[in-house]
């Protein structure tokens, strides 16, 4: 089964409570690895305007989360 | 509230808030704060849970396991959630986990870690003990609703309710 296909699986479950948990644990690991790579390109000379191009954000909320530190 | 922290307390915070910043989290999580409390084995905290049929080896032996395996801020019970949609956590985290991971500055807790701090005050003086020591932070970490700490607890068949009868059976007998 392709990861669509279970996503579908996943969104279609007649129990919302795992679509659900699903979900959350979706955005941690989004959150996770968004961490680790504005680090990775900071740490290569990328620009906080790059980053935040890549990420289809604005500068000021990039700079905002990870500027810190 | 920090000045009503035994020496050994303070330790604890401090220990668990570099821990952090090495382990590059976003935030001082009770997690840390749980692996600074066994740091001292003659604690009463350790203690307590040495007297409950949870030695400090295998206690951080656990600890360290659930924490290093999904990485900062991913618990078993999303590893269990994405692998529903498809997405196999171990792997994930095998790709994301190289390169340098420290970060500079300081470190703020958690809200859940705050509120770890709150609960054992509230304990301290529920207990009617003068200073909070490092038995009340683990009050307040297996009270406060923390995925990993539970989970440690699952881990040795515990209950956070025996850990507080242990603690302040401890407290009785010596103070």
């Amino acid at each position: 089964m392709t990861a669509s296909q279970d996503l579908a699986t996943a969104a279609a479950d007649a129990d919302p409570r795992v679509g659900l948990r699903a979900v959350l644990a979706l955005r941690r690991l989004a959150e996770r690895l968004e961490v680790v790579q504005v680090r990775r390109a900071r740490a290569q000379g990328w620009s906080w305007q790059e980053i935040a191009k890549a990420l289809e954000v604005s500068r000021q909320a990039v700079h905002k989360k990870h500027g810190k530190g | 509230m920090l000045e009503r922290f035994t020496r050994g307390a303070r330790t604890v915070v401090t220990t668990a808030v570099e821990d952090a910043r090495r382990s590059g989290a976003g935030s001082v999580r009770p997690e840390h704060l749980l692996s600074a409390v066994l740091v001292d084995v003659h604690s009463p905290a350790v203690q307590a849970l040495a007297g409950l049929g949870a030695p400090v080896s295998e206690l951080r032996q656990v600890v360290a396991g659930l924490r290093g395996r999904y990485g900062e801020g991913l618990d078993a019970a999303d590893a269990e959630a994405l692998r529903s949609i498809g997405i196999d956590l171990d792997d994930v985290v095998r790709l994301i986990d190289a390169g340098p991971g420290s970060r500079r500055g300081r470190v703020r807790l958690s809200a859940d870690s705050r509120r770890v701090l709150e609960l054992a005050l509230g304990e301290a003086v529920r207990l009617r003990e003068r200073f909070i020591g490092s038995e009340h932070l683990l009050l307040g970490l297996v009270t406060v609703d923390d995925s990993l700490v539970q989970e440690v607890l699952r881990a040795f068949d515990l209950t956070s309710g025996e850990v507080c009868s242990a603690v302040a059976g401890a407290e009785r007998r010596t103070g």
